[in-house]
């Protein structure tokens, strides 16, 4: 008992005096201090990506904006509401996986295809989301989904 | 006793009910392009009408009937007002759907979000047809 409670007091003491490096102290008694990273992360990262490929798809195809803007900002909308749920700033930046971006595909119809299939992708991700979440979050996750399922239905 | 979650489905019935003499008055102003989106909105709901009653039977919960007539919240007397109200059902409708979730989980909370989806879905269809702009709205259900 004295030794884990040593080392819990010396965790304590390397935070406090802001010691991480070269420690010897076992991570699982340092971990307490880190939260797990919020399960709603990789979903605002996707729906971060999912905003900036619209982005994308309007600097190469400017003709389509009055159809894609509204789109993008409704996006943009789910990433402020899930930031703020989180509890991360609303403006970013947030953390992103490191993945190998593609480029936009240069046919218009094809990007256009390309983002039906990630409204699709979403419309599920976001579903899953919402069956998963506690009472608090599902109202806001649903409404996600179902706004996603409707931009298929702009889109096609 | 209700639980919370058939109160907010008992509410949910209520909306159905509404949306389905909706398009009782909607349909006959609209045209040949708009009253088939129209006539499968109306089958939906009644879909869900029934899949509602069945449930709350099962929970021993009295669902409510109908009312005999419903009062329209402006004079239906086109194919603009028809599509007018046709959003309104589909938007008032989702919110009621919307609402259930929190207090859903499970299988319930599943039948909400498909619930919510679908009213979502064709609320953007009707704003499509009857050219509104946005067609869509961020936060569907949200009032």
């Amino acid at each position: 008992m004295s030794i884990a409670r040593r080392a819990v007091l010396a965790g304590a003491a390397a935070l406090a005096t802001g010691l991480s490096a070269g420690c010897d102290i076992p991570t699982e008694r340092t971990a307490v201090w880190h939260p797990a990273p919020d399960v709603l992360l990789p979903l605002l990262q996707r729906t971060v990506e999912l905003r900036d490929r619209y982005g994308e798809a309007l600097t190469a195809f400017p003709a389509l904006q009055d159809r894609l803007g509204p789109l993008k900002d409704d996006h943009a909308q789910h990433v402020i509401a899930l930031a703020r749920e989180i509890g991360l700033p609303e403006e970013g930046p947030f953390p992103q996986p490191s993945t190998s971006a593609t480029a936009l595909p240069t046919d218009q119809g094809a990007a256009l295809t390309e983002l039906v299939n990630l409204e699709r992708k979403g419309r599920e991700d976001a579903e899953g989301a919402c069956l998963a979440a506690p009472s608090y979050r599902a109202a806001l996750l649903g409404s996600i989904a179902a706004c996603r399922a409707g931009h298929v239905e702009v889109l096609t | 006793m209700t639980t919370p979650a058939d109160e907010r489905l008992i509410a949910a019935l209520q909306a159905e009910h509404a949306a389905i003499y909706g398009f009782g008055i909607a349909g006959p102003k609209l045209d040949g392009g708009t009253i088939g989106l129209a006539r499968t909105a109306e089958s939906a709901h009644r879909n869900r009408r029934d899949a509602l009653i069945v449930r709350l039977a099962g929970a021993g919960v009295t669902a409510p009937a109908a009312a005999p007539a419903y009062q329209m919240p402006f004079p239906v007397t086109d194919r603009a007002s028809a599509l007018k109200l046709a959003v309104l059902i589909e938007e008032r409708t989702a919110a009621q759907w919307r609402l259930a979730l929190p207090v859903t989980a499970g299988e319930v909370r599943k039948l909400s979000l498909d619930a919510l989806i679908d009213c979502a879905t064709r609320a953007v269809a009707f704003r499509q047809a009857a050219g509104t702009t946005p067609v869509s709205v961020p936060f569907p259900g949200k009032v």
